[in-house]
């Protein structure tokens, strides 16, 4: 029975149906509902596959309510927004989640209010952060990043160090092709990497956008020590994994697909020797194009644990991988 | 050794044998993964207590129509998962499942039993295909399910999934 219901993964609708048919269909039905819980707090209008509004949210992970055992099913937690106005601590008293594996939340500048006084003061306390930040144990962290260039270089990056628990890591940060070439993926996480994770992996979604002169500015700023930081990130990791993988959205138009070569060539030029050779990252380069996101995450790992499986479909084919 | 017609005798619960040719009857991986075992034992027939003739019947159709098609890779589970979204079903597929719901959870039952996975597939889209959008009280109906729930159990239960009922 749980064979058939996996079929109806995506119609949560009818799972939840299925649930009240008798107590053999709720124990097959219930898993694979409570299994991948979205939440959208920024969206008030009904959605059969998000849970949205502020009230209800708040509700529905509260532990001392009926909701505990159901809690307990969910491996996988996606934020599509992360607001600080709904997730102050005083809002939610505790998150009982106990059974995730993977938090993906979409952030955006809003985001770094939370980490404030848990990075900038020795001990920090727990009534400034956002509970989700500070008592989900994942061992998957998904961090989609928008405002990119605030977040990074705004805020002095994302302080890892709190996830203490974490595994393996994912950065996606939505970057324009100026930034991709001149930036230094590491700068935002060296304020407090976490010292067990096993891989970091990043995927740059690149976009078109960012004046010419935007992209100068970035080049006076990064002049100097543009991999200082990735040096002292490679260092502090020891034997983390770190990937990076470019996807490129489809609708770059020509030429750009070269711009988008120079860029990565200018990236891994910039590398140092001691964490990738010559060797390897003349080989990366002639990959590059070759393989597509999902096809890659695929092959390394079961994705559907990590992401949104609809979103990575969505990449399929859309650049190449570095 | 490398012919294609050579045949295997396979024997049903009600005591029937179907000489089959070995393409068809390694649909199965477990009577591929039997014979295997067996070695070549020439007119032994291959006992599967769990199946009954009229549905070995049936899905020997389905065998053979798909006889020459690639069989999936034993640890192909993982890859198969993130297949598992799509409902859709071949067009030969989708005719020739519709039967009866005995014979459609006999179909599902016995493709489990012989690990034929694209078939087990096929049955259970076709199960999931009919509980789609159908009411609580729809599907008891459908399958003669009795409700085991009080009143209260239900709605304690409509009450924690009700997000996923908008």
């Amino acid at each position: 029975m749980i064979h058939i219901f996996q079929y109806l993964t995506n119609d949560l609708s009818t799972l939840s149906r299925c649930s009240r048919v008798s107590k053999l269909f709720e124990r097959c039905a219930s898993p694979i509902l409570w299994y991948h819980l979205r939440l959208h707090p920024s969206i008030d209008q009904p959605d059969p596959y998000l849970i949205n509004s502020t009230q209800r949210i708040r509700r529905f992970l509260d532990p001392s309510s009926s909701m505990k055992e159901k809690l307990k099913q969910v491996k996988i937690l996606t934020v599509h927004h992360h607001s600080s106005h709904w997730c102050r601590p005083d809002k939610f008293p505790s998150i009982f989640l106990p059974n995730l594996i993977t938090l993906n939340i979409q952030v955006d500048e809003e985001f770094y209010n939370h980490f404030h006084d848990r990075t900038r003061t020795p001990a920090p306390t727990s009534n400034s952060s956002c509970p989700l930040l500070l008592e989900l144990k994942p061992k998957n962290l998904i961090l989609r990043i928008h405002g990119f260039e605030r977040v990074i270089y705004g805020y002095g990056g994302i302080p890892l160090g709190i996830f203490d628990k974490v595994d393996n890591v994912f950065l996606i940060p939505r970057v324009g092709i100026g930034y991709m070439a001149y930036f230094d993926p590491y700068e935002g996480l060296s304020r407090s990497p976490p010292s067990r994770i096993k891989s970091i992996t990043i995927i740059y979604k690149v976009i078109p956008d960012y004046t010419s002169s935007a992209q100068e500015s970035m080049k006076q700023r990064r002049k100097g020590n543009r991999y200082a930081k990735l040096q002292k990130m490679v260092e502090d990791l020891g034997d983390s994994e770190i990937s990076l993988i470019i996807v490129l959205q489809r609708y770059l138009s020509e030429g750009v697909e070269e711009e988008m070569q120079q860029a990565i060539n200018i990236h891994l030029d910039g590398l140092p020797e001691k964490f990738w050779s010559q060797e390897k990252k003349e080989k990366r380069k002639k990959m590059v194009g070759v393989l597509s996101l999902q096809r890659w995450v695929a092959e390394r790992w079961r994705w559907e644990d990590r992401f949104d499986e609809d979103e990575v479909w969505g990449w399929e084919d859309e650049g190449g991988i570095l | 050794m490398s012919d294609n017609k050579q045949k295997v005798i396979l024997q049903t619960s009600d005591d029937e044998q179907f000489t089959v040719e070995k393409i068809v009857a390694e649909r199965s991986a477990m009577i591929k993964s039997m014979m295997e075992d067996l070695g070549e034992q020439e007119g032994q027939a291959i006992p599967l207590p769990n199946v009954s003739s009229s549905v070995l019947t049936k899905i020997l159709e389905y065998c053979d129509h798909h006889k020459n098609e690639p069989l999936p890779a034993a640890d192909s589970s993982d890859a198969d998962d993130s297949r598992r979204k799509t409902s859709e079903i071949g067009e030969w597929d989708a005719r020739w499942i519709q039967v009866d719901q005995e014979m459609l959870f006999e179909i599902i039952l016995a493709a489990n039993y012989l690990d034929i996975k694209p078939l087990l597939d096929v049955g259970c889209k076709t199960v999931a295909n009919m509980i789609k959008g159908k009411t609580p009280e729809e599907i008891r109906k459908l399958f003669n399910i009795t409700n085991d729930f009080t009143p209260e159990e239900e709605e304690q239960i409509r009450k924690e999934n009700e997000w996923a009922e908008e």
